[in-house]
C-alpha cells in the first residue's frame, strides 16, 4: 500500500510540474514541484532514499536535455542526500526551517546547474541566478510550506524525521 | 578483513549509496554526444510520450474555442493579405525573369502542436506532436508565426524535440535587415542574445530586425529572429557589443510550423488553389457550427 501511496505522489508532483508550473509561471519564474517531490522524500524517507530519487528524476530531466546527460541526475542526488541528512538533524516540522530548506535546495540546484551548463560564461549563468534561481526559490519555498501546512490540515504530516537514520 | 569491510559499508551507506549516484552521473556526463543521444531517445520514446499526449489533450480541449475564435480572424485577414501577396508575387517573378535572377523557392510548412516541455524548468526542449512519419528529420529549421524557433534535434516515429534557439549550442547567422550587415546571433539568458563577430565601424543600431542569413544552407534567409536592443564598442576598440531581443515568445509556443521542403514559386500554385479552397469552406460555416 505504501508503494502504491508513493507512486501515486510521485506521478502527482510530476504532473503539477508539467500542467501547473507552466500556468502559474510568472515569466521566467516557475515553482519547480520536482525538487520539491525530491525534498519532501528526502525529509520523509532520509538521505539514502533522497539521494536515489534526486538521481532518478534528475536523470529523467536530462532526458530532455541529452547534452548535459548526467548533471541534474548529480544535482538531483546530492540535493537529497544533503536534505535527507539535515531533515535528520534538525526540526523539520517548523515552517520557518522548511522555507529555508526549499530555499537554499532550489536555489541550490540553479547555482550548480547553470554555473556548470553556462561554463565559461558565469556571468550569464549569475544573470540567470539573479533573475531565475532566486525568485524561482521563494515561490517554490511558498508552495512547499503550503503543500505541507494543507498535507497536515487532515491530519497527516508529510515531514518526519527519516527513517533511515533511526 | 571482510568484517571490516562489512561494518565500514554498514556505518557509512548512505555516503557509499551517494558516491555510486555521483560516479554513475560522471560517467554519463562524460559519454560521448551520440551515446547520450542514443540513452535519451529509447528512454524518451518509452517513458515520456504517452503521458505528454494525455496531458496535452486535456489541456488543448479547455482552450479549444478560444483558439479556433482567434484563428477564424487570422485566416480572415490572411486571405485579404495573401491576395494581395500573390499579385506581387507575379509581379515580382516577372522581374526576376527579366533580370536573369536564379529561381526562387517557397517554403513547405509542416505546422505541429507542442505536447511537452522538458521538465527541467531551465532548460529549452520542446516536444512536439510530429516525427519521422511525417517526413520530419534532424536538423530541420522550426518556426512560430513570429520567426525563427529552433530546429529539430531528435526525431522519433510520431514526435520530435525542438532545441529551442535560447541554447549554448544553437547560434544562428543573422543578417541586419536595414544595413544587411552579417554576424553570429548567439544566446546569453532568457530571450537576450548579441550579435558577434561585429567590427566597430559597421552599421547597426537600437531597433533593426536581425533576420536569418541563410549561410550554412540549414536555416533558409528572411525569417525574423531578434531585434537589437542596445549597441556600444567593446573595450578592445575594435568590436562592436550588439545586444538583441528575440522576437519570438518562448515561453508561450503552444505551436510551431517545421520546414520540411522548399518547392519553386511556380509549383507553388497547387497550394494556392487547395488553401483557397479551404479557407472559404472555413469561413463560409454557418455560425452554428463554428
Amino acid at each position: 500500500m505504501k508503494t502504491f501511496y508513493l507512486l501515486v505522489t510521485l506521478l502527482g508532483f510530476l504532473l503539477l510540474q508539467a500542467i501547473l508550473a507552466p500556468r502559474i509561471a510568472l515569466g521566467a519564474i516557475s515553482p519547480d514541484f520536482v525538487t520539491l517531490l525530491v525534498v519532501f522524500f528526502a525529509l520523509y524517507r532520509g538521505p539514502i532514499s533522497g539521494a536515489i530519487l534526486g538521481f532518478a528524476i534528475g536523470f529523467l530531466q536530462d532526458l530532455g536535455v541529452p547534452e548535459m546527460l548526467g548533471l541534474n541526475a548529480m544535482v538531483g542526488a546530492a540535493m537529497g542526500f544533503l536534505v535527507g541528512h539535515a531533515g535528520q538533524k534538525t526540526f523539520p516540522e517548523h515552517a520557518a526551517f522548511l522555507f529555508g530548506l526549499f530555499f537554499i535546495a532550489v536555489l541550490g540546484r540553479d547555482v550548480v546547474y547553470l554555473l556548470v551548463y553556462h561554463w565559461p560564461r558565469v556571468d550569464s549563468a549569475f544573470v540567470r541566478i539573479f533573475m531565475e534561481g532566486l525568485p524561482s526559490a521563494v515561490y517554490t519555498a511558498l508552495f512547499g510550506v503550503l503543500v505541507d501546512r494543507i498535507v497536515a490540515l487532515f491530519g497527516a504530516r508529510v515531514v518526519s524525521i527519516g527513517k533511515e537514520g533511526q | 578483513m571482510q568484517h571490516l569491510i562489512s561494518s565500514v559499508m554498514q556505518k557509512h551507506r548512505d555516503r557509499l549509496v551517494l558516491a555510486v549516484l555521483i560516479l554513475l552521473s560522471l560517467t554519463l556526463l562524460i559519454l560521448p554526444q551520440p551515446t547520450k543521444l542514443s540513452i535519451a531517445q529509447d528512454a524518451l520514446n518509452g517513458l515520456f510520450v504517452p503521458v505528454e499526449r494525455w496531458t496535452a489533450f486535456v489541456e488543448d480541449y479547455s482552450g479549444l474555442r478560444d483558439e479556433n475564435k482567434r484563428l477564424k480572424r487570422m485566416v480572415a485577414s490572411l486571405t485579404l493579405e495573401r491576395e494581395r501577396l500573390l499579385q506581387f508575387r507575379d509581379e515580382r517573378e516577372r522581374l526576376r525573369r527579366l533580370a536573369a535572377f536564379k529561381e526562387d523557392h517557397f517554403y513547405r510548412l509542416s505546422p505541429a502542436e507542442v505536447i511537452g516541455r522538458n521538465l527541467d524548468r531551465l532548460q529549452t526542449v520542446l516536444v512536439i506532436d510530429k516525427g519521422a512519419a511525417d517526413s520530419l528529420a534532424v536538423r530541420m529549421p522550426v518556426f512560430s508565426y513570429q520567426g525563427l524557433a529552433g530546429r529539430l534535434i531528435n526525431v522519433f516515429e510520431n514526435s520530435a524535440w525542438v532545441q529551442l534557439i535560447t541554447s549554448k549550442s544553437h547560434p544562428v547567422s543573422c543578417v541586419d535587415k536595414r544595413s544587411r550587415v552579417v554576424g553570429i546571433l548567439e544566446w546569453r539568458q532568457r530571450d537576450m542574445f548579441e550579435l558577434t563577430s561585429i567590427s566597430v565601424v559597421e552599421d547597426i543600431a537600437v531597433g533593426d530586425t536581425l533576420l536569418t542569413s541563410g549561410f550554412g544552407g540549414v536555416i533558409p534567409k528572411g525569417f525574423p529572429v531578434a531585434v537589437v536592443t542596445y549597441t556600444a564598442p567593446e573595450s578592445d576598440g575594435l568590436s562592436l557589443l550588439v545586444q538583441a531581443r528575440g522576437v519570438v515568445n518562448f515561453l508561450a509556443l503552444e505551436e510551431v510550423f517545421v520546414m520540411t521542403d522548399e518547392i519553386p514559386w511556380d509549383r507553388s500554385v497547387f497550394y494556392e488553389e487547395a488553401d483557397t479552397l479551404m479557407m472559404r469552406d472555413i469561413l463560409l460555416q454557418p455560425r452554428g457550427t463554428r
